[in-house]
């Protein structure tokens, strides 16, 4: 019998998750300003790499303003399936925190 | 004017898919070059420069992040090489540091002193961990033919590295280190001669100064010779032991025949390296490490498939 794979979401991916959660887009360096410095700019892009390959998050390419004249910044929302992962998360730990905790 | 990032991103095209481009290089040059911006236009210089500094850093961290996770063999062969360069790196600096008589022009320049023996030191450390994290590398991907490129790559680097290092930076950083040492600008021994020196000394037939210890010129000059051709020496060790059969026994004799070479420049006194003078010439003595690496290679060689 095969076993169906359950998705894992280790803390920074929920920290991720949360804030994306509560905004409708964000780009990576607003992740990391409003993760309070527990997300890194050089590691954010590898976990968000991560979590849209797991299928929590899409992302899609934003212009840049024209008077920057760079390469357009990438802004990241969570999937359906990543909203129901993050719940589904906040839900085992708030059932079993209280046994950890003992 | 080119926005900030360009070259580091046109560096990374070279390395990685346009996958990893897309989903990690870019989005960290778009970072950079916004808030670089942002920081000009509002003629916040020293924020600008501190974006630049801090996005060459995140970049840093993607990239190895991306090359670990892309190739994990290379970055365990990486892994390894750094491994082992570090104490080969360490011990011939702490040797010559501990024998350094200390006065009052080492006090306080330490660190200078330690910076000074490097090149000396990388000259040991830079074809043995070159060849072991080639050794470790091959035997997990198999020497095709693109790893047959890269090693030779590999090589010909380690090669330009070693010569250049062997001529010109270590008699350099010598030089400084015995200035430092001395207080002034000191008399200068075989190994703060370069290797046009060298030759023209063995040619002149100079016999060497009281500084230069108990071993003739021509020693020095072979050995200098033979350190510089080393990283060539040791990757084909390296690669043959890696395609032979018998993984645990090539294994062993790599690793042997390295230890073996690293210590014959970290731990074989001088004036036992003179005893030997009796039987053999000063030339031909400074060849060993190179001699015994290449006969154990042609050993390797005959264990190989198919040859």
């Amino acid at each position: 019998m095969s076993t169906p794979c359950v998705p894992t979401l280790p803390p920074k991916e929920a920290l991720i998750l949360e804030l994306l959660v509560g905004q409708p887009e964000m780009y990576g360096l607003q992740l990391v300003a409003a993760s309070r410095r527990r997300l890194k700019r050089g590691t954010v892009y590898v976990t968000l790499g991560r979590m849209e390959d797991k299928g929590f998050i899409t992302s899609r390419l934003e212009d840049a303003p024209p008077e920057a004249g760079g390469l357009p910044r990438r802004v990241y929302e969570p999937t359906a399936f990543g909203r129901r992962v993050l719940k589904a998360y906040a839900h085992v730990t708030r059932t079993l925190t209280p046994e950890l905790a003992r | 004017m080119t926005p900030p990032g360009t070259r580091l991103r046109a560096l990374a095209r070279h390395v990685f898919d346009p996958s990893t481009m897309e989903r990690l290089i870019d989005p960290v040059i778009a970072d950079l070059q916004c808030e670089h911006v942002d920081a000009a236009r509002h003629g916040r210089l020293w924020r600008a420069r501190w974006i630049r500094i801090a996005s060459v850093i995140a970049f840093c961290k993607v990239a190895a992040m991306a090359l670990v996770s892309a190739d994990r063999d290379r970055a365990r062969a990486i892994a390894v090489a750094l491994a082992a360069a570090t104490p080969l790196t360490a011990m011939p600096i702490g040797i010559v540091l501990a024998s350094t008589p200390a006065t009052i022009h080492t006090r306080g320049n330490i660190a200078w002193l330690v910076l000074y023996l490097v090149p000396q030191a990388l000259a040991i450390s830079l074809p043995v961990s070159l060849a072991l994290g080639m050794f470790v590398w091959i035997r997990r991907t198999g020497a095709d033919s693109s790893t047959r490129r890269t090693v030779l790559c590999l090589m010909r680097a380690g090669l330009l590295l070693a010569v250049v290092n062997a001529s010109w930076i270590t008699p350099a950083a010598n030089t400084a280190y015995r200035n430092i040492v001395t207080g002034a600008a000191a008399f200068r021994g075989v190994n703060e001669l370069t290797f046009i020196e060298l030759g023209q000394r063995v040619y002149q037939g100079s016999p060497g100064g009281a500084l230069d210890g108990p071993l003739p010129i021509a020693f020095w000059l072979n050995a200098r010779l033979a350190l510089a051709v080393a990283p060539a020496i040791l990757c084909v060790l390296a690669f043959t032991g890696a395609s032979a059969r018998g993984r645990r026994f090539a294994t062993v004799v790599v690793f042997t025949t390295l230890a073996l070479f690293a210590s014959c420049y970290v731990l074989w006194p001088d004036y036992d390296i003179a005893i030997l003078m009796r039987w053999l010439p000063a030339a031909a003595i400074a060849w060993i490490p190179d001699a015994v690496a290449a006969v154990v290679t042609i050993g390797l060689a005959r264990r190989i498939p198919g040859d």
